[in-house]
């Protein structure tokens, strides 16, 4: 039980500092964005969304060299992501939506991760509570991430269209998400406590 | 759920009460109110030998199966 509860910590201050640096991330790109639109001489109009693409280089084009101090020589650099702004489909408004709402239900999801972690600290595991309180949390966490891949989908899409950029060859939008795996894993697991749960009751029942 | 539990009936037939067939057959009084109210998912064959031991009947005399077409 001290395990779990080390193990319980430590999954809390994870997804914390996970949260608090994506927050300031995105804090960051909001006043990046917002004070680069103050500037006198370069304004973003309002339905841009501001996109990560992957560039490669032209392969007829020879590559740029910057000087290495300590190599005391030009060496060849490449630039693989490129920041800019492109208008996607009107569709990224709903997409918004479904990620702000995400968000919201992530917020208790996160209070009932907690709630669980707490139950199951103090012994009562497999109960119909923490069947509701897993599923919600993992769910949740599975709607934000299938909302961040959706934008990152749409506006990356759309800015490959609209986007050109000399000597490079843009080849697709940068990833924004954590990979896949670790979310079907989670559901995976959940899934399995819930089946885990039934076979409990259907234990108890059997006189 | 189709399988209907009618050991309450053998119960009265046999003039027997709950807590007193409960100590008889080394059951809790709660496992067994789960089995007579029919909540129970499923029954060991050796509960059901002792309860047909002691209360002196068959197995269809406590299960019975109604369809719910």
């Amino acid at each position: 039980m001290k395990k779990f509860r080390i193990l319980g910590i430590i999954a809390i201050l994870v997804m914390i500092a996970n949260i608090t640096f994506n927050f300031e991330d995105g804090w960051s790109s909001f006043l990046e964005g917002y004070h680069e639109g103050a500037r006198s001489y370069k304004s973003v109009p309002d339905n841009l969304y501001r996109v990560s693409l992957e560039v490669k280089p032209l392969e007829s084009i020879a590559n740029d060299s910057i000087f290495n101090q300590v190599a005391e020589q030009k060496v060849p650099y490449q630039i693989s992501e490129i920041t800019t702004y492109a208008q996607p489909s009107p569709w990224i408004i709903l997409v918004m939506i479904i990620s702000a709402l995400s968000m919201f239900a992530f917020i208790f999801g996160f209070y009932f991760f907690i709630r669980f972690l707490f139950e199951v600290s103090k012994r009562n595991v497999f109960c119909e509570a923490n069947v509701w309180r897993i599923r919600f949390f993992v769910y949740s966490y599975t709607a934000i991430i299938v909302s961040m891949e959706l934008f990152a989908w749409i506006a990356g899409g759309a800015a490959i269209a609209q986007t050109q950029i000399p000597g490079y060859q843009i080849i697709d939008h940068a990833e924004a998400s954590p990979a896949w795996l670790p979310v079907i894993m989670m559901i995976i697991l959940a899934e399995c406590f819930v089946i885990g749960v039934r076979m409990k009751e259907e234990q108890d029942l059997t006189i | 759920m189709p399988i209907i539990v009618n050991l309450d009936v053998m119960m009265a037939k046999r003039k027997i009460s709950l807590g007193e067939l409960a100590e008889r057959i080394d059951l809790t009084p709660a496992n067994l109110s789960i089995l007579k109210t029919g909540k129970a998912k499923a029954v060991r064959f050796s509960t059901l030998e002792a309860i047909c031991k002691e209360l002196d009947c068959q197995p269809g005399d406590i299960l019975e199966f109604r369809n719910e077409e």
